[in-house]
């Protein structure tokens, strides 16, 4: 058992490079699914695309050597996913739960599946290393000397979608369809275009997310990595108030304790139990969706596939 | 005012794919600059003409002229490049924005084509204000606008994207009288900077004070177009109501018992929030009809809920039977007597996926002799269906049908062997026949007199004035949430039920 | 929208008849075979080959069924209870937890307490209903007095049974001298016993037949299963009925916790003996598609559970002789559950508006 001063510099330098490296897939899919239901599109499927991302993302640079490649790719997956999602929901007015349902079981059978086709028996939990994407190195001490370009473009795309849906044309029009799709239509806006764009980017991002997971944070795709962290970005969702923004700041909430969760164990001893703090995100979750910290407001009109009357 | 026309409609045909027709080739024009009234009863068309000149809805056949050029709106955006904008009676606002993101929506302002310039907007909105005295905060979030506010936004919406020929759709009918005169004002205020104005109303007085041609719809054809001076109430509601006259069933003198009904002071809210109903007074006795006639959206449908259970009673009290049932539940209700039928049969009053014995049991599902708190008599409760379908004259391939799959006529029906079959002392009917042929109406229709013939009480709310005078014992018209007066339906003509429905009391 | 036509639109007069609910699944499950079939293809197996050898490891021999219908025990209470969500409107993802619950429970009235077995049986089944309905009432109670979605709460909930039992597990419940973390084993008095020798499959799947008759009976016969019913289609109409909405709501989900609950009871009672941490590969999730493709019959989720349960258990036969990986099953209900999500548009749409405008108005 390791002693560990709580308060020593190195933890909490430590701790808080975590927290940035955890919260990066929950932001990225969270600020992905805050633009689809601003649109009024539900897709709980989030969860099975950061797989696939993650799992493109490997094959990819696995044989090409590239991770950035690999993350490219993973945005194509990305585009494919949501645009199947987009059918399912949008033109044939289908069930969006059921839909990102199967969406996740077929991640989950498809990537496991294919660990042990492409790479084998031996691969049934994880694949072989692959590499990793090239970090950047800071003039600064211990934890933060090297840090990863996603954690400044988690930044970016948070202030970017931010900004672009408040401040533009399209996301103007983006919000209106969100809450009332008939005033939108009436005002000749197309609908159901722009709700597909919606959902493909939201696709396009939680697979982003997910390749983060297996070519940054990681470097190889391990069984089910998710890990549920598709669900926590949903939790994020409506803890940031269908904002982007405090999806940065709910994302970093929940990564510092993820981060905490995994150093705390061992600091306080064998004899405490983790399970407790791994279930704080979803505990936060259920009180914030209970409205329990302020009423969260969502898009008056998600879920609902929109009828031209 | 010139002579030029800002929109000609000609023989426009409206024919929906099941086959209402609604509108039977039409004529309307508009001259530039003028305020013309489009008025008519539910239904006669004045809504669907409008939809179609804003470009929402296709003609089936006829041709639309805009200032002499021929036009085929394929939408409202269509619509308003040639200058036409509308103002439906429900708002198609989002509520979550500011005036400014509402107004703007669709046709941004862009820097760069990407950035809303909310500057030159809120610029231009300030202008347009003080052109036409519609005032408004721009960066007020339209949620918790008074509607009146709300309207003005819908308009400034409008006339930011250069709309010459403005629709209102029952504009008046969310604000109050002096609000009203500021209206005109405005309206008034908009025809001096050239605007054209057309205003569909089923309000008289108004149309008369505030336009200067006025045209009469009824049953999807225009029975005439009037100059407003020199016309009248009278004249209007003449042409507005008409002389068809549908089957003449019997009424049987019945002597009129104890007070079964019994209404005080009754306040209910409307979803809105503002009162529907403001202060009703009335009793309904043992072997009489009650109707209520007036205009949809004057708070027929609020006063129905809040007798059935289903809308909260604000102030006032209910009785039935002498028994205070004021804001008592559904199931509550049943047990004192009350049976409804309701006003929108697929939505409140039957399970569409159900079948029709299933639908016939619906509140009675736990209680003998269909079944206990545990088990339903299947049996019982088919035979009973089967029994019901001879009874009432259902036509249905079985008691095993699902009634999605039986007509409008057929569905009333069942909702009435329902609401029968429970043996009720007092029904209250919302536009019970709305939507039915021939011989269904008939068949509700005396049906509600047999409850009068049996000692029972009916509260009949219908915007079909014949029904409402053939069958009622007493008649009420309702505008705006108070009855405007009550009277025996000898003692009234179709003339003065127009004009109760509009809002103006007879002299005689 | 001022509408001046009747207000209730007949679209219903054309008498469209609704493609029957079998063709609809069978449907569904075809175009996921044959996507599926593609998708084996690409993998480089046979997919005729595949088939044939995944039917043949699901009913090839008596002990092949056995372990087919050992497989689909769960899956039958958890179908029977999403069904039941499903048919009231309610979207029970948190079949997964309230398994969890209920096999725990069932495994805490096994161990700790002794009784003659006629007496310990029920109680234990009742300690499953117990755990599975209790762990369902929260998420009922924050959607009827707070509006929270169901979809959301009841996700965390599957999260915090998992974690929650594996901590009693791990820390309360060890059995030190095992390889995986599992309890003890429960009291023979408790278990239920295997009725095909040398299979997984125990008198849990009689019981899972009994409560497809159950389920059966309250939906057809009982004045609950009516109203659950209604509220499901139209629960406007439904409170014009006089029905209690909120009320039968609950009580709905609360029947839905409790079977997946008897679920995860039946799998420690009788396939294990013991509680294992984290024993289920995801069966709250396969009720989902057990749900969709029974169409929310009791009878279909009968007949979809062992369809589902035939997938698990002939894909380990498939692996053995075509080293095709068992995972590839999962992707194939993953896209049956795709197709499914699409079956009459329409009437979806409607009563997901008449759904959400009545949850609004409170």
């Amino acid at each position: 058992m390791v002693e560990v001063n709580l308060f020593d510099a190195a933890f909490i330098m430590s701790l808080l490079a975590a927290m940035l490296r955890l919260s990066v897939p929950i932001v990225f899919t969270g600020i992905g699914e805050v633009i689809a239901e601003r649109a009024g599109v539900v897709n709980i499927g989030i969860e099975g695309v950061m797989l696939l991302g993650a799992f493109s993302a490997t094959y990819v640079a696995y044989f090409t050597g590239d991770a950035w490649l690999g993350v490219l790719i993973a945005i194509i997956i990305g585009i494919l996913s949501g645009y199947i999602h987009g059918v399912i929901a949008i033109t044939f007015k289908g069930d969006q739960i059921v839909s990102g349902v199967g969406m996740n079981m077929f991640a989950y059978g498809f990537t496991a599946a294919w660990l042990i086709i492409i790479w084998g028996e031996l691969a049934a939990g994880n694949s072989p290393d692959v590499p990793r994407i090239p970090q950047i190195s800071l003039p600064l001490p211990g934890a933060f000397s090297s840090i990863s370009p996603f954690i400044f473009l988690m930044v970016l795309t948070a202030v970017a979608s931010y900004y672009i849906l408040y401040k533009t044309k399209f996301g103007l029009r983006l919000r209106s369809i969100g809450e009332n799709p008939a005033a939108a239509d009436v005002a000749g806006i197309n609908v159901y275009r722009i709700q597909f764009i919606a959902t493909i980017i939201g696709a396009v991002l939680a697979a982003v997310g997910g390749a983060y997971l297996a070519v940054d944070w990681n470097s190889m795709f391990v069984r089910y990595m998710t890990a549920g962290r598709g669900f926590i970005a949903l939790a994020t969702v409506v803890f940031s108030n269908w904002n982007p923004l405090l999806v940065l700041v709910g994302g970093l909430l929940f990564g510092f304790a993820d981060g905490l969760q995994m150093r705390l164990a061992p600091a306080l001893g064998v004899g405490f139990p983790p399970q407790f703090l791994q279930m704080v995100p979803y505990v936060l979750t259920l009180i914030v969706v209970t409205g329990a910290i302020g009423r969260a407001k969502p898009p008056a009109a998600v879920g609902k596939p929109y009828e031209k009357e | 005012m010139s002579s030029s026309l800002a929109a000609d409609m000609q023989n426009i045909q409206k024919t929906y794919r099941d086959g209402t027709v609604a509108l039977k080739g039409v004529n309307f024009n508009v001259r530039e600059g003028e305020i013309h009234a489009l008025i008519g009863e539910n239904g006669a068309g004045k809504t669907t003409l409008m939809k179609i000149l804003y470009g929402l809805l296709k003609p089936t056949a006829g041709k639309i002229l805009i200032k002499g050029k021929e036009v085929n709106f394929r939408n409202p955006s269509d619509a308003i490049k040639n200058g036409v904008g509308m103002v439906q009676q429900h708002f198609a606002l989002v509520p979550d924005f500011t005036v400014v993101e509402n107004i703007v929506l669709g046709s941004e302002p862009c820097k760069q084509r990407v950035v809303i310039d909310y500057k030159s907007a809120v610029e231009a909105i300030k202008k347009l204000s003080g052109e036409t005295g519609l005032h408004v905060d721009p960066e007020s979030r339209v949620e918790g606008l008074p509607v009146g506010v709300q309207q003005r936004v819908e308009i400034l919406k409008m006339l930011y994207r250069g709309a010459m020929t403005l629709i209102l759709d029952e504009p008046t009918s969310v604000l109050s009288p002096i609000e009203v005169e500021d209206f005109f004002k405005i309206l008034k205020g908009l025809r001096d900077k050239g605007r054209t104005i057309i205003f569909v109303t089923h309000k008289l007085k108004e149309a008369l004070q505030i336009s200067h041609r006025i045209t009469v719809m009824r049953a999807g054809r225009v029975t005439g177009v009037v100059n407003s001076e020199g016309s009248t109430p009278q004249i209007l509601a003449n042409m507005m109501v008409g002389r068809e006259v549908e089957l003449k069933l019997e009424k049987k003198p019945v002597t009129i018992g104890e007070p079964l009904l019994e209404v005080e002071d009754l306040w209910v809210r409307s979803d809105k929030g503002l009162f529907a109903v403001k202060g009703l007074n009335f009793t309904v006795r043992r072997g009489e009809i009650f109707g209520v006639a007036g205009v949809e959206g004057n708070g027929q449908t609020e006063l129905v809920e809040s007798l059935t259970g289903l809308r909260k009673v604000e102030k006032g009290r209910v009785k039935v039977n002498g028994k205070d049932v004021t804001n008592a539940p559904p199931n509550e209700l049943t047990r004192v007597g009350v049976a409804h039928i309701p006003e929108d049969r697929h939505k409140r009053g039957l399970i569409l996926d159900f079948d029709l014995a299933e639908n016939l049991i619906l509140g009675s599902q736990s209680n003998a002799p269909f079944g206990t708190r545990f088990n339903m008599s299947l049996g019982t409760i088919y035979d009973y269906a089967q029994e019901a379908i001879g009874k009432f004259s259902i036509v249905a391939p079985s008691e095993k049908v699902r009634v999605k799959y039986l007509s409008g006529g057929n569905q009333q029906r069942v909702v009435v062997a329902r609401e029968l079959g429970r043996n009720p002392d007092f029904i209250v009917a919302a536009q019970p026949t709305r939507g039915l042929d021939v011989a269904a109406t008939e068949y509700v229709r005396t049906i509600l007199l047999k409850m009068r013939e049996g000692r029972k009480a009916v509260l009949l709310i219908s915007s079909d004035l014949d029904e409402i005078l053939q069958l009622s014992d007493r008649v009420a018209v309702i505008y705006e949430g108070t009855f405007v007066d009550v009277r025996k339906p000898e003692e009234l003509t179709e003339e003065k039920i127009g004009l109760m429905m509009g809002g103006v009391k007879p002299d005689s | 929208m001022a509408k001046e036509e009747p207000k209730s639109q007949p679209p219903l007069r054309e008498r469209k008849i609704d493609l029957s609910m079998l063709t609809q699944s069978l449907l569904a499950v075809a175009l996921g075979f044959i996507a599926g079939g593609i998708m084996i293809a690409a993998a480089g197996y046979s997919p005729v080959v595949a088939y044939a050898v995944l039917l043949k490891g699901a009913f090839g021999d008596v002990d092949s069924i056995a372990e087919t219908l050992a497989q689909a025990t769960p899956l039958i209470f958890t179908g029977l209870g999403v069904a039941v969500a499903f048919l009231e409107g309610c979207f029970n993802i948190g079949a997964e937890g309230q398994l969890f619950i209920g096999a725990f429970l069932a495994f805490l009235g096994g161990y700790l307490v002794a009784m003659p077995a006629p007496i310990h049986i029920p109680f234990v089944i009742f300690m499953g209903i117990i755990g599975g309905a209790g762990w369902a009432l929260l998420p009922a109670i924050l959607k009827v007095k707070r509006g929270a979605h169901e979809v959301v709460t009841t996700i965390m909930m599957n999260w915090i049974a998992m974690l929650l039992t594996s901590y009693l597990t791990l820390y309360h419940f060890l059995e030190p001298t095992a390889s995986i973390p599992e309890t003890p084993i429960i009291n023979s008095s408790a278990v239920l016993p295997i009725i095909v020798p040398r299979t997984g499959l125990s008198a849990s799947f009689l019981v899972a037949l009994i409560c497809v008759f159950v389920v059966y009976y309250m939906l057809k016969r009982m004045p609950l299963g009516y109203e659950i019913r209604a509220v499901g289609l139209n629960p406007t109409a439904a409170e014009y009925g006089g029905i209690a909405v909120s009320k039968v709501w609950v009580m709905g989900m609360l029947i839905s916790g409790a079977l997946c609950g008897i679920g995860g009871a039946g799998v420690t009672l009788g396939t294990y003996r013991r509680f294992v941490d984290r024993f289920s590969p995801g069966y709250g999730f396969d009720a989902i598609a057990v749900a969709l493709i029974g169409r929310n019959n009791p009878i279909g989720a009968l007949l979809a559970a062992i369809f589902i349960g035939a997938l698990y258990s002939g894909s380990v036969y498939m692996r053995l002789i075509t080293h095709m990986p068992k995972e590839l099953v999962m992707a194939i209900e993953g896209i049956i559950i795709l197709f499914a999500a699409v079956p009459e548009a329409n009437r979806l749409i409607r009563k997901a508006i008449e759904h959400w405008k009545f949850w609004r108005a409170r």
